[in-house]
């Protein structure tokens, strides 16, 4: 996933921003997105990002906002939708 | 080496910002209120915030501001009020001057300013000042989302740049070191309970109805809520501006709907978790609780689900499906309320007979 970092967070955060969690993902993959600097009323344009980038149609009555509080969460939110689509 | 006036004052000396855990309980509250969570855990080693939000259970009304519920008792603000805070103005020439002399005696500052989103937009929240050196900069605390560190430096004349005075005047609240709060930090879970409850807020009980000191009943009500599904049908155009939702609808969409209930499922959740109270609660209270919390929580997490897709998207849609969620949320509401006013009860009677 953070090969993807750049495409998931273009609009919401700044490249700077992007390459420091790049750079510091071990330390930080556990943070709540709030203390990356995301803006709380934007987390929903992750999982639009994550529907583009990944090319997958989710379905967001059902969605847990909490799959994308972190980005160990977004990890695990992937890799369980990969698995349940294969 | 500058000094930072703070720093003298041995009540006052606070050496760390909130953990991870201590900032994911404290964003479920207001701003201003946030400042206390963070003085009270820190200055007074109080563990047991949740229980000033005792009274929550009367509900809320509506207000057309940027905080859409207001709650109909608030004994916390009286508490603070009374015991802990009281306002303050100066002239803004006169900002320093002013600082030196609350600082020198041991108080601290929560003030109003104004600050960027991370989109560049800018708002108005509550920080706390610790102080100011001999260099010409501020010290000050600011507990949110994006930004939890204690004493952030600034430079003077730019954070009086960030203030709003009114006729040229500057607002504040003086924080006093409280004895009060001191002691209520010593006392256990029952003891804080009772004395919150009745002796602070002034609220007593009888045959399952509360009472103000004065003879007032006490009554719950939603109405604060059905208020506030009302405007949304009202608001619809503006919420969907074609140049994105404004700030202030954002605000009251998620973050002042949410800070408003968490309180409450703090409350509920730190009663389940206390021994000493959880033990005064029947076995099928403490279900109904562990229950509705969670589903209390479960709408609140659909609510910033669906304001946050309106903002990134502004589509119809989403904002009728918000709709229903808050609608959901009402009408859950009412039995949780119910549940709420009925842990309050077995925390109270068992206090009073036992």
């Amino acid at each position: 996933m953070v090969n993807n970092l750049d495409e998931l967070f273009a609009g919401i955060l700044s490249s700077e921003a992007i390459s420091d969690i790049k750079a510091k993902y071990e330390t930080v993959k556990d943070l709540p997105l709030g203390q990356l600097g995301v803006d709380s009323m934007t987390m929903m344009a992750i999982v639009l990002q994550i529907e583009q980038v990944y090319g997958i149609q989710i379905d967001f009555s059902s969605f847990d906002i909490d799959n994308i509080s972190t980005l160990s969460n977004i990890e695990s939110y992937l890799e369980h939708y990969s698995c349940e689509s294969c | 080496m500058s000094e930072v006036s703070v720093v003298n004052n041995e009540n006052l000396l606070i050496e760390s910002s909130l953990s991870q855990e201590e900032l994911a309980f404290a964003l479920g509250y207001v701003c201003y209120e946030r400042n206390y969570i963070y003085l009270f855990k820190k200055q007074y080693g109080l563990e047991k915030f949740p229980l000033f939000y005792i009274d929550r259970f009367l509900g809320w009304e509506y207000s057309d501001s940027v905080e859409p519920l207001v709650p109909l008792s608030n004994g916390f603000l009286e508490l603070l009020s009374k015991h802990v805070k009281e306002s303050g103005e100066t002239p803004l020439n006169e900002f320093e001057g002013k600082l030196e002399e609350l600082f020198s005696l041991g108080h601290k500052v929560s003030i109003p300013m104004t600050v960027e989103h991370v989109d560049g937009t800018s708002y108005v929240t509550s920080v706390l000042l610790d102080g100011f050196d001999d260099k010409g900069i501020i010290y000050f605390t600011k507990t949110n989302e994006t930004w939890n560190k204690i004493c952030s430096p600034m430079d003077l004349n730019e954070f009086k740049g960030r203030l709003n005075p009114i006729d040229g005047m500057i607002q504040f609240e003086i924080i006093k070191y409280s004895e009060k709060i001191s002691s209520l930090a010593k006392l256990s879970d029952r003891e804080l309970a009772n004395e919150i409850f009745s002796n602070l807020y002034g609220i007593s009980n009888e045959s399952d109805k509360f009472y103000q000191h004065n003879g007032t009943e006490l009554k719950t009500t939603i109405s604060g809520l059905t208020e506030y599904v009302e405007s949304l049908s009202k608001d619809r155009a503006q919420i969907l501006d074609k140049n994105g939702v404004p700030k202030h609808f954002q605000f009251r969409m998620h973050k002042h709907i949410d800070n408003k209930i968490r309180p409450l499922i703090n409350f509920i959740h730190y009663v389940l978790n206390s021994e000493e109270l959880s033990c005064l609660m029947k076995n099928s209270l403490r279900e109904d609780a562990t229950f509705l919390n969670k589903e209390i929580e479960i709408h609140l997490n659909n609510v910033f689900k669906w304001a946050s897709l309106i903002v990134s998207t502004r589509k119809d849609d989403y904002l009728d499906s918000y709709v229903d969620e808050i609608k959901s949320l009402e009408r859950v509401m009412t039995s949780y309320l119910t549940m709420f006013r009925r842990v309050v009860v077995s925390i109270m009677e068992t206090n009073s007979n036992g």
